[in-house]
């Protein structure tokens, strides 16, 4: 079995309650509060689905989001997650009142993504942490047993997509080009596109520099414009 | 009259097993050349460990030098070097040891902890090494590079706290198995050939089941 233990909440998310940046984009393994999923009922929810199933053309959002229960659960040791439990995503340390809490992996539904937008987003899952939930939900709904360095491999440059547009979007806030389109439309530029060259690790820093470059200018555009 | 002693006539055992004395002084100039250079080879062994060990200390002391002269720097100014140089912030608080968050209130003013501006400045200054000691011009996409086709990164040697190490391996003295076997001891565990990624039909990387004849 490869299925990995309980991670420590340090490892597991990217940011927790206040910490989360509201200019980080809707992404695989974002915690909300207080939901409805169809099927199941109100309830804190996580966001399950590959971000291809719920980002189009132009960053524009799906009208639904994939997305499992979260629920309270008892305290079972860390290494006990690798041999059982198949049906749950541990999920410690979140900013809820019980310490303890797990995604149900088998509690999904579709929910409308406008609610998942109003409603308050309590943590987001780190890179590790995405890989983990991903591993999971396939063991649970195939018996597939995938080592988590292969969603690594396979999604890492989309992890890569969502930083930049956190950064673009938190760089931009206020300014015309705050908008999840302005980014798409400059990610898809160039041949091959800068989306295209995030596959290899070892441009990404390239990106990253020149998207720097262009956040810098739009910014001297917008104060000439002052 | 007595008989005569009989002459010592030698057996066919001792006529064929000479004294050892005689073998070693009958050593040919081949056997003796072999033997100088095994012992110039234990020699270099032993003299190589030593130089290593020392080109190592050498190389920490250099990382500290300029890390305590990249320390008097602002931290912003430490910051924003990194992201010209095109660091992500998630490579940026996983070699310091914070979380993200942390990295972002720093960039908007707020204080670091003695230690994690120290550790900040050793980032900055272990990548003005490898450009300008091992000429490796953009550290920030090395660092990025996936390190003997395992998914680890100079990044994550960094994180172990691997930096003398991982600069041995920039200046092309160790390979990379060994940089990992040395920094991260478990990374052999998560190498499984049983599965690769490519590219599927819409464009967007998948994950499938080797075929047999691709497994190695």
């Amino acid at each position: 079995m490869n299925l990995e233990p309980a991670a420590d909440p340090d490892r597991l998310y990217l940011a927790t309650g206040f910490e989360v940046n509201p200019c980080r984009p809707l992404f695989t393994g974002d915690v909300f509060t207080w939901v409805e999923i169809p099927g199941v009922g109100m309830s804190a929810a996580i966001v399950i689905g590959h971000p291809c199933s719920f980002r189009g053309r132009k960053g524009r959002l799906a009208e639904r989001t994939p997305v499992a229960a979260v629920a309270r659960h008892e305290r079972v040791p860390a290494e006990r997650w690798s041999t059982g439990f198949f049906d749950r995503m541990p999920l410690p340390g979140l900013p809820f009142e019980e310490e303890f809490h797990a995604a149900r992996l088998g509690q999904l539904g579709l929910a409308v993504t406008d609610d998942l937008i109003s409603a308050e987003r309590v943590a987001c899952l780190s890179h590790a942490g995405i890989n983990q939930l991903q591993q999971r939900l396939v063991f649970h709904q195939t018996r597939l047993d995938v080592p988590t360095a292969e969603f690594h491999m396979a999604f890492d440059h989309t992890y890569e997509e969502a930083d930049l547009l956190e950064e673009w979007n938190t760089e931009l806030k206020g300014t015309a080009e705050d908008t999840p389109a302005g980014f798409e439309s400059w990610i898809r530029q160039g041949d091959p596109s800068r989306q295209s060259l995030l596959r290899t690790p070892q441009e990404r820093a390239h990106v990253r520099r020149a998207m720097r470059k262009e956040i810098s200018q739009i910014q001297k555009r917008g104060s000439l414009d002052d | 009259m007595t008989a005569p002693m009989p002459r010592y006539q030698p057996t066919a055992t001792t006529a064929l097993t000479p004294p050892r004395i005689l073998e070693r002084t009958q050593l040919s100039d081949v056997d003796i050349l072999a033997s100088e250079a095994g012992a110039l080879r234990s020699g270099l062994g032993l003299l190589s460990e030593d130089v290593a060990q020392v080109h190592g200390d050498s190389l920490q002391l250099q990382l500290e030098s300029r890390a305590n002269a990249a320390a008097k720097r602002s931290p912003l100014d430490l910051l924003n070097e990194l992201a010209d140089k095109g660091f992500s912030w998630t490579s940026v608080a996983r070699v310091v040891g914070v979380s993200i968050p942390a990295v972002r209130k720093w960039r908007n003013g707020s204080p670091l902890s003695g230690e994690n501006r120290r550790n900040l400045a050793q980032l900055v200054a272990f990548v003005n090494v490898l450009k300008e000691d091992c000429l490796i011009q953009d550290g920030a996409s090395w660092l990025d590079m996936p390190l003997a086709e395992s998914s680890f990164t100079g990044i994550d040697v960094l994180a172990a706290g691997q930096a003398q190490e991982l600069m041995q391996f920039a200046a092309e003295h160790i390979r990379s198995r060994d940089l990992l076997d040395s920094a991260i001891p478990a990374w052999r565990d998560t190498l499984d050939d049983r599965f690769e990624v490519y590219e599927a039909p819409d464009g967007e990387l998948a994950i499938r089941v080797r075929t047999k004849d691709k497994v190695g």
